[in-house]
């Protein structure tokens, strides 16, 4: 089954990208574990300010993209530039250097286990800024805030809930204001309501500090609630990319399957 | 209800089994080495996490006093048991406190610490560092820009550089003090196995003993990190890292201090 253009415009869409809209762009990634293809010649692009979010079954290969595009895991082929930087082929300090731009929420959290709260969300910054003590403390306090955690700092993360863990990963992941931010599975594991307050936080982050979002989830709540481009992923392939209202009336048997799944999500949207 | 057959692939050759271990001991050998190089590329360019390095110290070092105490006086006692009724009987006491002092300070010393060490700080190096392998910890120490040999492996590998042989001393001393509490009470003379002690043991005895030291902390420290950043698989990876990490550690400790002594002791040991 052929992919629809990624990033191609629909009727209802702004019009096409331009270079400078593009913040990352995905071409033709290949990437094989074994015999197995985790991806298949993947395409996509993702706009400034716009939350992309990347859907499929577990096992499709959405988690492996997210990580190429952060340089975790290199193609076998194709390319993958973020802020016009070949992720793919860039030196170790180049890299470094370009991570610091993007956050990243891992599906568990990833939080440091020998580290309290306060010092995981501060981790960043007291690497990689000069800033002194006091202003990293009181970003941190605002960044807790935001999260809806203020006054956590001590707490260990073994002493956390897994919705607290997520948004302990989010503030982390914000702490030093990137202009792009990766979310695997922000929901995953999570129970209805605590999803609903996660998506609440990423659609308000998204809000008050205008980044730019990949999301990767296999909820179909969670990825029509937040998306401004949808794309589906089945068997290292992307089957359907586009707005949601796209997607919703793509006739990729694959694609009506994935979201028969969720008829009420599917209705109600 | 309809039957399933299954056809298994048949078992590996005997000649295959010894030949995937050899490759896979090879590979990861080639990896650790690779790792440590790495290390030694920061530690050239003097980026010390002090902090952290200082944590591990304290978990390597001092953590490990009191098993160390208990290693290191039984071994003591244990080679003056063995010894000193023999030697006595023999009228050959004066050689009691010098064989104790002298095989404690160039064999049991190092490498049964070393030996203890692999067990108690290796696993947990091997353990802690799958762990945050597994749970995405050492992504996330990536993705914040930080690099996971400078940030983990360096401070583990100063501080077992330096406590092995710290540790080493300690066992010295309270193996020697082992071994005079029981060669004293097997009859010896008290003078005697101290007298003994100084006619035998020469100071390149404990230095050559800490040079051991030195290199087995190395040996620890970098199989454990080496054997947990590469952990998959959840809890069973992280047990098998933490396996591996405890019986290679001791395999290449074995294997080199025989090098070691060759190298230390030219002839000595013919």
């Amino acid at each position: 089954m052929k992919a629809e253009t990624p990033g191609a415009p629909s009727p209802r869409s702004p019009g096409p990208a331009g270079p400078a809209d593009v913040v990352v762009a995905v071409r033709d990634l290949w990437r094989s574990f074994g015999p197995q293809a985790a991806l298949a010649g993947v395409s996509l692009a993702v706009r400034r300010g716009e939350t992309q979010v990347i859907m499929g079954p577990s096992g499709c290969g959405k988690s492996v993209l997210l990580k190429h595009l952060v340089g975790l895991l290199k193609p076998d082929r194709g390319e993958v530039l973020v802020f016009d930087r070949p992720v793919h082929a860039l030196p170790d300090a180049d890299l470094d250097a370009l991570r610091i731009r993007i956050g990243v929420v891992f599906q568990s959290g990833a939080l440091f286990d020998s580290l309290p709260v306060g010092e995981n969300v501060a981790f960043p910054l007291r690497r990689h800024s000069p800033l002194p003590g006091e202003v990293i403390a009181s970003r941190v306090r605002e960044l807790l805030a935001l999260v809806g955690l203020e006054g956590k700092e001590r707490l260990m993360p073994s002493a956390l809930s897994g919705g607290m863990r997520k948004r302990v990963g989010i503030a982390r992941a914000l702490v030093m204001r990137p202009s792009l931010v990766l979310y695997d599975e922000p929901t995953g594991g999570l129970d209805p309501l605590t999803a609903r307050t996660v998506d609440d936080l990423i659609l308000q982050l998204r809000a008050d500090l205008e980044v730019t979002s990949v999301v990767v989830t296999h909820d179909l709540d969670s990825a029509f609630r937040l998306a401004d481009r949808l794309a589906v992923m089945d068997a290292g392939r992307l089957e359907a990319a586009g707005r949601p209202e796209e997607i919703l009336a793509s006739p990729n048997p694959f694609v009506r399957r994935f979201l028969a799944t969720r008829a009420v999500v599917v209705t109600s949207s | 209800m309809s039957v399933q057959r299954t056809f298994a692939s048949p078992p590996p050759s005997v000649l295959e089994a010894v030949g995937g271990r050899i490759l896979r001991g090879l590979d990861e050998t080639g990896r650790t080495a690779l790792m440590m190089i790495a290390a030694l590329r920061w530690m050239g360019r003097g980026r010390l996490e002090f902090r952290e390095t200082l944590v591990q110290i304290h978990r390597i070092g001092v953590d490990s006093v009191y098993i160390v105490l208990v290693t290191g006086t039984f071994t003591g006692m244990v080679l003056a048991y063995q010894t000193a009724r023999q030697f006595i009987d023999f009228g050959a006491q004066t050689f009691v406190g010098g064989l104790v002092g002298v095989s404690m300070a160039r064999e049991a010393g190092p490498v049964f610490t070393a030996i203890t060490a692999a067990g108690w700080v290796g696993a947990g190096i091997a353990a802690e560092i799958g762990t945050m392998a597994v749970t995405e910890q050492i992504d996330a120490l990536r993705v914040l820009a930080t690099d996971p040999v400078r940030y983990l492996v360096v401070p583990r590998l100063a501080a077992a550089a330096l406590a092995l042989p710290l540790l080493t001393i300690f066992a010295d001393v309270v193996g020697g003090i082992g071994g005079y509490v029981v060669a004293t009470a097997a009859g010896g003379n008290s003078g005697t196995f101290i007298a003994s002690v100084q006619r035998y043991l020469a100071p390149y005895d404990l230095v050559a003993g800490l040079i051991k030291a030195f290199f087995f902390g190395l040996i620890i420290a970098s199989v454990g990190c080496s054997r947990g950043l590469d952990a998959t698989g959840g809890a069973d990876g992280v047990g098998r890292a933490t396996r591996g990490a405890v019986v290679t550690a001791i395999l290449w400790i074995l294997a080199c201090n025989f090098f070691l002594d060759l190298i230390l002791f030219p002839g000595s040991s013919w």
